[in-house]
């Protein structure tokens, strides 16, 4: 198998979900990350660590929501381009201009490469996660089984038909549907704790 | 008329920034646009709160990926399998072969396992005027210079101790240390001959040749912060007499440019 192949197969499994592939991605990728970004960003292994772990979230994020659908570059690469890019966004927030002009070449190089942090956001906003949790737990445990397959395990619909034993896809999208609505119900009451 | 699901769907992809198709976001827009919009800012909230806690499931398992895996900078030697019992020994007995063996090869091949300086062509400095060596010594000393014979001028000016090479003419100076990269001997003498080399503004391009030299000797050094200072400095004036050179160097070595 060519390498381009190979790597769109390893694509392609991550978007959907494949829990090994992507723990065998994220380990091979880890240490020559870790060793290259306590050089470049003049770290100790601990907040690299932390912050290979953000690039990844983000890697695997705009694989799964369609952002990303295949790489003109090494895995390995990408992530280090999103560690600048976070790095970058870090500085600029701290409103301090500091960006190599590597980092600027790497974009301008890279420029079909889209990448969505919004999710660090989502993954930051502690407050919202604790109130989403506890609602979960209000509704029916088929319902908080079906959420949980779709939106933390990223499961797709075959696999979801045969954990949840439905009859079809139609069935899964049906009860995703009334699933998600039942939550919307029990939030009403709480929705300043949302927002 | 959208199906509930469809709707759903939409609106999920709204909330948390998923590809669309131009007909799809068309639609979503539409649909936040209208009587759907309360409804959308409630379920952005909710499906932006899952996917935080997708976010916070997939960091848990990196997590616990990351004790399976050894520490990388620093190794910890208590998760390292070990495939002989007595490894220390063996580790301690491979290093220090590993050393010599390296030494050696270094001994060996070095310099002129360095293609690049094995390449490098000598700069014409055949008019020596000054200097406390005598008129004949000199003369050999350019004559083999001219011919390439560094092994004979190391012979010649090797046993010279670092003051009476600081005696010397700049040219011959220049020489020495030329002759040190290219047989790869006394290169922390010609280093030490460089940095103490005589500022004169009315010779730039033995200033230049000097900055040249003295970046060469840093590489051979292992001197990186060096090496880079004076590669920064050449490569930022592109009138500099070795620029072209050291642009060769870099890309010969696969360096990137400091």
């Amino acid at each position: 198998m060519s390498k381009d192949l190979r790597l769109e197969k390893i694509l392609e499994e991550i978007r959907l979900g494949n829990n090994k592939v992507i723990k065998q991605v994220y380990q091979e990728n880890r240490a020559g990350f870790i060793s290259w970004a306590c050089k470049h960003f003049q770290q100790k292994e601990e907040q690299v660590n932390e912050l290979y772990h953000e690039c990844f979230l983000v890697f695997v994020d705009n694989l799964r929501k369609g952002k990303l659908t295949t790489l003109s570059c090494k895995i390995s690469t990408y992530l280090a381009g999103v560690s600048k890019l976070l790095r970058k966004e870090e500085f600029r927030n701290k409103k301090r201009e500091k960006s190599s002009t590597k980092d600027d070449i790497f974009w301008e190089n890279n420029e079909a490469i889209v990448v969505d942090t919004s999710v660090l956001d989502h993954y930051e906003n502690e407050h919202r996660k604790k109130a989403v949790r506890s609602l979960l737990k209000k509704i029916s445990p088929s319902c908080q089984k079906l959420l949980t397959l779709i939106f933390y395990k990223n499961y797709q619909l075959p696999e979801i038909v045969e954990i949840m034993e439905y009859s079809d896809e139609r069935v899964v999208r049906k009860r995703k549907s009334v699933c998600l609505k039942q939550l919307r119900e029990i939030a009403r009451p709480f929705e300043d704790k949302l927002h | 008329m959208i199906t509930e699901e469809r709707k759903l769907e939409l609106l999920e992809k709204m909330a948390l920034k998923h590809a669309m198709s131009n007909q799809e976001r068309e639609l979503a827009e539409q649909l936040t646009k209208t009587e759907f919009r309360e409804e959308y800012e409630d379920y952005k909230m909710l499906f932006q709160g899952l996917d935080g806690l997708a976010a916070e499931s997939l960091i848990t398992d990196m997590k616990k990926w990351d004790l399976e895996a050894p520490e990388v900078v620093q190794n910890t030697s208590s998760q390292t399998i070990r495939f002989l019992p007595n490894f220390r020994f063996w580790h301690i007995a491979a290093s220090i072969l590993l050393v010599f063996g390296l030494g050696y090869s270094i001994h060996q091949f070095f310099p002129s396992g360095d293609q690049y300086l094995s390449d490098l062509d000598a700069v014409p400095l055949y008019s020596v005027t000054r200097g406390e060596t005598s008129e004949a010594k000199q003369a050999f000393v350019v004559t083999e210079y001219a011919k390439g014979n560094y092994q004979l001028i190391m012979q010649e000016m090797g046993g010279l101790s670092l003051a009476d090479l600081q005696a010397q003419d700049a040219k011959l100076q220049l020489i020495f240390s030329f002759s040190s990269l290219k047989t790869g001997q006394q290169l922390e003498k010609a280093e030490a001959l460089l940095l103490s080399f005589p500022e004169d503004k009315d010779k730039p391009r033995l200033q230049q040749l000097k900055d040249f030299q003295l970046f060469l000797l840093s590489y051979q050094l292992g001197k990186e912060e060096a090496m880079n200072r004076l590669g920064k400095k050449i490569l930022s004036n592109q009138r500099h007499e070795r620029y072209h050179q050291l642009e060769q160097f870099y890309e010969q070595k696969g360096l990137s440019y400091p």
